[in-house]
């Protein structure tokens, strides 16, 4: 039993603590927004690239990346997958636990309720955590350079190393 | 009418599983819909004519984003206009340099040229309305189901061990209940309940022992104790354990209470119950029922069976009596456990006022009713088969009896009369083995083959035991023996009910309390025993019941 609670615990906030870039917008103000998309690249053959779609033309992905604060150029056939993300998700992680564990006042019904509110509080996280989304699987190179914080490209005569 | 009754909780039953299915269906459908959903919002034009064609059509114009070589950006707002004479794109908004860092706001000037991408964005509609209303009717369910589990606490959380014959039953079918007297360890004793099986047909025989409660179970023992009988036969316990073989069936002709005929509720074992509602002003109040049998034809060894379980008043107690004690709770029942004398006033309080149920029998040649014997068993749940032998008995084939017991106390199904053939003693069956979650459990079983050792057994628990009786070619009627105490889980609800003086009065001086109580306990009994009966979801297949 004790395994379980902490299990739910566990998931919730591994779930809640997927942090996104804050820079992203909300849904409601994804037509002001005037940086790039926040981009996941899963490379072929090294780690992964996190960070601000800055640019995309037909070879070449850049992004700002999260950690150094730096551009790199990502070569699209170095791509295996991606992950792009428009808007900040609501996070609903804090219902798994609490819908749950408001069951033990069901008595004997829990057996019931417990697992209805863990599968449907699970979905609906997950749902939330995915909303706002698009991988490699539903858009296309020619859509994703539209979330870029230059959908036109890098402008002439721009060092890559100025932007921040 | 029974049928009637059972036919209503099978389809209550099959509702639940159906609502339960839906929601489940529903819920998946829903966000598998929302998962596999790509939702295009945002469009690119490189020129002007595109964007004017996309967006001369739409009632309220999108924000613009206009991308400009340089890598400046700038983020008008939905007055925006295109002016082809001079190719100047105006109105309100936000210019932000290529580090997007704001270098102007307010009215905004653009020459088409410097442009290379318009973007538009069509807005999102309500993105978490789905997932808030799926939340808000889940909450919704919770907050229904926890009201009624607060204003009904039995119907959730059940009582002490109950057991099962067919393990699929709910609680409202329970064939014996387990020690429900013992709420801490030194009150612990043994309990033997009458299964009232069917004609065994082979030399094996199962029970299942559930934990339906917000309760720790510590069992130190379950056994079964059978005895043989043949066609026509059955077998008895009397209130002090002893059993006696009986043959013969004398139905009641005749029963009346204080509000009239009650004949048809005990003339049969129909789950059709006697009871009353408790006095509004004294909980001990005593009531009167009158049993006529008319029809005797050996009126020599006569007993009278009885078939009864009680009410949720001594639920309402021990819960009280939690919620006394409040965040003390863990202290208290320490001391009890210390304290010989606490025990002995526990045990000498509340139920000493409250009595048995006390059969008296009419002696003719007297003119007066002689006390026979009283029977005593805890728990609203499983129904008890007790048999009390009758002392003094005259030849008559008229047999009268007066049954003495506590108002709104207890729920009396049967009653009869059956001749005693002999006093007998039941051999004792240990389990072969012990099933837990379909898998033999070993460990269970020395535990419970151990006296020094405990079963414990948590909330959702289930323990299956099987027997191996001696012959498979002979009947036994089947007694369930069990040992062990249980430690009620204190609820959170319960810590503002605390009052240690009420609690004082309980034990010192119960007959007071159930004086003062009642007003409290007569608002919570309307509510709780209405849907207590009522809200079954019943699991069990019941032409068992039926034959």
């Amino acid at each position: 039993m004790k395994i379980k609670i902490f299990m739910i615990g566990l998931i919730a906030i591994t779930i809640s603590s997927c942090t996104s870039a804050r820079y992203l917008p909300s849904s409601d103000n994804i037509d002001v927004n005037e940086y790039g998309s926040y981009i996941k690249i899963i490379h072929k053959t090294s780690e992964s690239i996190k960070g601000e779609l800055i640019a995309f033309d037909s070879s070449k992905i850049v992004v700002l990346e999260e950690e150094t604060k730096k551009c790199v150029t990502v070569p699209i056939t170095d791509i295996q997958k991606f992950k792009l993300r428009y808007a900040q998700p609501k996070h609903y992680g804090w219902t798994i636990l609490a819908y749950t564990l408001s069951t033990i006042g069901h008595g004997i019904f829990m057996a019931y309720t417990a697992p209805i509110n863990l599968i449907v509080t699970i979905s609906i996280t997950v749902s939330g955590e995915t909303a706002f989304q698009y991988s490699d699987k539903n858009i296309t190179y020619d859509i994703l350079k539209m979330f870029a914080r230059f959908p036109q490209g890098i402008p002439p005569n721009m060092d890559l190393a100025s932007i921040k | 009418m029974s049928a009637v009754i059972l036919q209503r909780h099978k389809q209550t039953s099959q509702t639940m599983k159906k609502i339960i299915i839906y929601i489940l269906t529903i819920t998946t459908a829903i966000f598998g819909i929302q998962a596999c959903k790509t939702y295009y919002f945002r469009s690119n034009y490189k020129d002007t004519n595109s964007l004017i064609h996309a967006t001369n059509n739409i009632q309220t114009k999108p924000y613009l984003k206009a991308h400009l070589k340089n890598g400046d950006v700038c983020i008008l707002r939905d007055s925006w206009i295109v002016d082809t004479v001079t190719n100047v794109l105006t109105g309100t908004g936000t210019k932000y340099n290529f580090n997007r860092i704001k270098i102007s706001e307010g009215s905004i000037s653009i020459p088409i040229d410097s442009v290379v991408i318009f973007e538009t964005n069509k807005k999102i509609k309500n993105p978490e309305a789905g997932r808030i209303a799926a939340l808000s009717i889940l909450a919704g369910l919770d907050v229904i189901a926890g009201i009624i589990c607060i204003s009904n606490p039995k119907a959730c959380f059940g009582s002490c061990p109950t057991f099962y014959i067919n393990e699929n039953d709910n609680f409202h079918y329970a064939d014996a209940e387990g020690f429900s007297n013992a709420i801490s360890p030194s009150l612990e004793y043994y309990d033997i309940d009458a299964l009232d099986n069917k004609p065994l047909f082979q030399n094996t025989f199962s029970i299942t022992m559930k934990n339906e409660a917000l309760e720790t179970h510590c069992v130190n023992d379950v056994k079964l104790l059978a005895y043989p009988r043949k066609k026509g036969e059955r077998v008895y316990q009397s209130p002090t354990n002893d059993f006696y073989l009986c043959e013969n069936n004398y139905t009641l002709t005749e029963a009346s209470a204080n509000e009239g005929d009650i004949t048809t509720l005990l003339k049969n074992e129909d789950r059709q119950e006697r009871f009353s509602f408790s006095d509004e002003n004294n909980l001990s109040s005593k009531e009167e029922v009158f049993l006529s049998f008319n029809n005797v034809k050996n009126a020599d060894k006569l007993g009278l069976l009885l078939n009864f379980r009680q009410t949720l008043m001594t639920t309402y107690f021990i819960y009280s009596a939690m919620g006394y004690m409040g965040d003390e709770v863990g202290d208290i029942f320490a001391k009890m456990e210390m304290n010989k004398e606490t025990k002995e006033k526990l045990k000498g309080g509340i139920k000493k006022e409250l009595g048995n149920i006390d059969i008296y029998l009419w002696n003719e040649q007297k003119n007066e009713w002689e006390l026979q014997n009283g029977v005593y068993e805890t728990g609203p749940i499983a129904f008890n088969r007790q048999f009390i032998p009758l002392q003094h008995l005259s030849s008559s084939s008229k047999i009268k009896l007066k049954v003495v017991l506590n108002k709104g106390l207890w729920r009396i199904d049967y009653v009869a009369l059956t001749n005693i053939k002999d006093k007998v003693k039941p051999i004792e069956i240990t389990p072969t083995n012990i099933i837990n979650k379909g898998k033999v459990d070993n460990t269970a079983l020395l535990e419970i083959k151990n006296p020094e050792k405990y079963l414990i057994s948590m909330p959702g628990s289930e323990y299956k035991f099987n027997f191996t009786l001696p012959s498979a070619d002979t009947d036994y009627e089947l007694f369930l023996y069990s040992k062990g105490y249980y430690l009620e889980w204190m609820r959170e609800h319960w810590l503002k009910d605390k009052d240690l003086l009420k609690l004082k009065q309980m034990v010192d001086n119960p007959k007071k309390y159930l004086m003062v109580e009642a007003k409290n306990y007569k608002r919570y009994e309307t509510t709780m025993e209405h849907e207590f009966w009522n809200s079954k979801i019943d699991t069990k297949t019941f032409s068992y019941y039926e034959n």
